[in-house]
């Protein structure tokens, strides 16, 4: 803005706007105390983002395999003992389960019977022992149940057994169970 | 301390090396610029003063967390302008309304519009000094008048930040600065309308 009689510009008002205000020597010395207790402090040493990282990926590393050695223990029974609780959550509804999952029977089951799942193309049912060796392993079935033929069951003996179930879907494949039962 | 050390070189001696001579330079660079721009936006010396006080330890526990960092296109003055806005955003607003009006004080007036003479031309006479006062003193209340969001655009561009700095610190659209700045000159103008009619006489 420009004209011809005093302030018309902009420039000459701020000039009489320019501050007068001066801070107060306890404002001065309240900001400075605290700023010379910061520069007086001992720094803390943070490790540079170089030094971080080299302590964070070995440790993400680690964590990551725990989580992944503690999710295949939990998918597939790992080498579980004897007696042992079952270590996994099953993702089907254990009244739906035959044998029930934590079942202790007398003799080895003659059937396994499972929830239907949506999409299955065929089922495969695998029963181990507690060491998780496949003591047996199903004919793949399009129903959702098998039965042990006797030639097998008259192997097992008493002990507790794991079974689980393998889904095969349109793309994919995926797993109930494991469950458990005890045959004493 | 070198005079030609930017701000952000001082602030960044002071982050990274505790150099208390650093901030010290800065602090006085700024401090005054600072505390009348919050007193013109909070328009009570000493509520700004606090707020002042307040700014200032917010960048000394930004130093001390290490995380200050030079933006581009964002100047430290800016950056504190910023920072102070916010404060006093967050813990007075309420107060902006209780004082609508607000008259200087003659202690106030002393306070508030101690200037240099020797650093002012207009003062060289001593007849001219009181009229340049009296238009200063003028000026200074039709600014506490002004609304608030034009009010801190006239604070901040009277303390030479450009319009891109005022639009960084008020977040508004830089149109909008213009036209807040363009409303509030026009006002400010108009309350010193009778004295530059004298002049005129004169």
């Amino acid at each position: 803005m420009s004209g011809d009689g005093p302030f018309e510009r902009d420039e000459d008002l701020r000039k009489l706007l320019r501050p007068g205000a001066r801070t107060t020597p306890e404002h001065d010395d309240a900001v400075l105390a605290a700023a010379r207790t910061f520069t007086d402090e001992t720094p803390v040493v943070r490790p540079s983002r170089r030094r971080r990282l080299r302590l964070v990926i070995p440790l993400a590393v680690l964590v990551g395999l725990a989580a992944i050695t503690v999710g295949l223990y939990a998918r597939f029974g790992g080498p579980l003992k004897d007696g042992s609780p079952l270590r996994s959550l099953s993702n089907a509804p254990s009244e739906a389960i035959t044998p029930a999952n934590g079942t202790v029977l007398s003799e080895p089951p003659a059937q396994f019977h499972w929830p239907a799942q949506a999409g299955a193309k065929a089922y495969r049912v695998i029963l181990r022992d507690a060491s998780a060796e496949v003591v047996w392993r199903s004919d793949a079935v399009r129903v959702n149940r098998a039965s042990l033929d006797a030639r097998h069951a008259a192997t097992l003996a008493t002990r507790t057994y794991y079974w689980s179930v393998e889904v095969d879907g349109a793309a994919t494949t995926r797993q109930l169970g494991p469950f458990w039962f005890r045959v004493e | 301390m070198n005079a030609a050390d930017t701000d952000d070189d001082l602030m960044d001696r002071f982050q990274r090396e505790r150099d208390y001579a650093a901030f010290e330079s800065l602090f006085h660079r700024h401090k005054n610029l600072l505390l009348c721009f919050l007193f013109r936006l909070l328009r009570d010396l000493s509520t700004a003063h606090d707020a002042s006080q307040q700014a200032w330890l917010k960048v000394i526990e930004v130093a001390r967390k290490g995380s200050y960092v030079v933006r581009s296109g964002v100047t430290f003055r800016t950056w504190l302008f910023t920072l102070a806005r916010n404060h006093v955003i967050d813990e007075y607003q309420r107060k902006f309304s209780a004082t609508k009006t607000v008259a200087l004080t003659d202690e106030l007036r002393d306070e508030f519009l101690d200037r240099d003479s020797d650093t002012d031309p207009v003062c060289a006479d001593p007849a001219d000094h009181a009229h340049h006062q009296q238009l200063v003193q003028r000026l200074n209340e039709a600014v506490l008048r002004l609304p608030l969001k034009q009010r801190e655009v006239i604070a901040l561009w009277a303390a030479d930040h450009d319009s891109r700095a005022i639009a960084n610190i008020t977040g508004a659209p830089s149109d909008t600065v213009q036209s807040r700045r363009k409303y509030a000159l026009a006002k400010l103008r108009e309350a010193l309308r009778d004295l530059l009619a004298e002049d005129e006489q004169t």
